[in-house]
């Protein structure tokens, strides 16, 4: 007992002097690296499996719109959920995806009040007086991500836009990865 | 440690509030750092309009960029001139001379800004966002167009920002 109370007084006279340099230098450079990969962009997207998405010089960024993802083996996600593969993929006389096309009907039905109603209310002869940063924004409503592989085919983009396109979705918007 | 202890104390800098600090910044870069740095390319439907074009003195441009798996075909004019014939080689289009092209283009026809894409089938997505990738912007060693509206002097970066996919029904 003795022996615990020599040791805390001991403690206390001692100021706790941790030496913390080294901890700093860490987080400085630990900071600059993060710095670094902050990026402005609004935009999520989770990929479900291997998927190599092109790079391009482009500048803007996205918007959080409804996503549809389309692997190299042809495996359609929108928003995440695997709706088609390939294989079982329907499509109608015209070429559409019907898989798709009543996803996305859905998806418009859900977000109604989100981008819809605002954008339905915008005359076009207002339409045509905003810049085109302005615009973008008034008709998020009608946009639509679209994450490809690099190696899809046209052909499976054309079924992929001929779909949205008849769903309400017809601005598109191709994600692409900013180049360094 | 015995030498430390002998010399005369040091003023130590009271670093704990900004350590604290710190922390809770990098907390939140943490969450907010994004591996895979995302940006967009905008392409609209072509518009369909029953209602008769206004007349104007010039014919459209109507820049046409036609890419199939081994070749790059670049028209102008309603008629469909070819006005550039590129083949792949090795895998890769020639994407500089491509760009050098439209920059000539551009620079003839300053009032146009979109390029009507038309992939063929078989046509992989990677190359299309090449090709729309030098026929968007000049690239960052160019010298900028120079625009005189209004009696001002403006610069733009811009070559053909509005790209329209020319063939969208898969049945075609």
């Amino acid at each position: 007992m003795r022996k615990l109370k020599t040791l805390r007084r001991s403690r206390k006279k001692k100021d706790l002097d941790l030496d913390i340099n080294s901890l700093l230098d860490i987080l400085v450079i630990l900071l600059v690296f993060l710095l670094k990969s902050y990026s402005a962009s609004q935009v999520e997207i989770k990929v479900p499996e291997k998927l190599d998405i092109p790079t391009s010089a482009s500048q803007d960024y996205g918007h959080q719109i409804p996503t549809v993802l389309v692997t190299k083996d042809g495996k359609i996600f929108v928003n995440e959920e695997m709706i088609a593969e390939r294989s079982n993929r329907k499509l109608d006389g015209e070429g559409k995806i019907v898989q798709l096309f009543n996803k996305l009907n859905e998806i418009k039905e859900m977000n109604k009040g989100k981008f819809g109603e605002r954008e339905n209310k915008i005359d076009p002869k207002v339409l045509e007086k905003l810049s085109d940063k302005e615009k973008e924004k008034a008709l998020l409503g009608k946009s639509i991500n679209l994450v490809f592989d690099k190696e899809l085919d046209y052909e499976d983009m054309q079924h992929i836009m001929y779909t949205s396109s008849f769903s309400g979705y017809g601005k598109f918007k191709l994600l692409v990865q900013a180049e360094n | 440690m015995k030498d430390r202890r002998k010399r005369p104390e040091m003023e130590r800098l009271n670093l704990i509030p900004i350590l604290d600090a710190v922390f809770i910044f990098i907390f939140f870069l943490l969450m907010s750092a994004k591996f895979v740095n995302l940006r967009q390319i905008g392409s609209d439907l072509p518009v369909v309009s029953e209602s008769e074009p206004p007349p104007s003195p010039k014919e459209p441009l109507a820049l046409t960029i036609v890419l199939t798996k081994n070749q790059i075909q670049v028209k102008t004019g309603s008629i469909g001139k070819v006005v550039l014939t590129l083949n792949k080689n090795e895998k890769e289009y020639d994407l500089a001379k491509l760009h050098s092209a439209l920059v000539e283009i551009k620079r003839k026809n300053m009032d146009e800004s979109s390029v009507i894409l038309d992939p063929k089938k078989g046509t992989p997505y990677g190359d299309i966002v090449k090709v729309i990738d030098a026929s968007r912007a000049l690239k960052k060693a160019e010298s900028p167009f120079f625009i005189t509206k209004n009696g001002e002097v403006s610069e733009s970066r811009k070559l053909f920002p509005k790209i329209v996919f020319s063939n969208l029904t898969p049945k075609s």
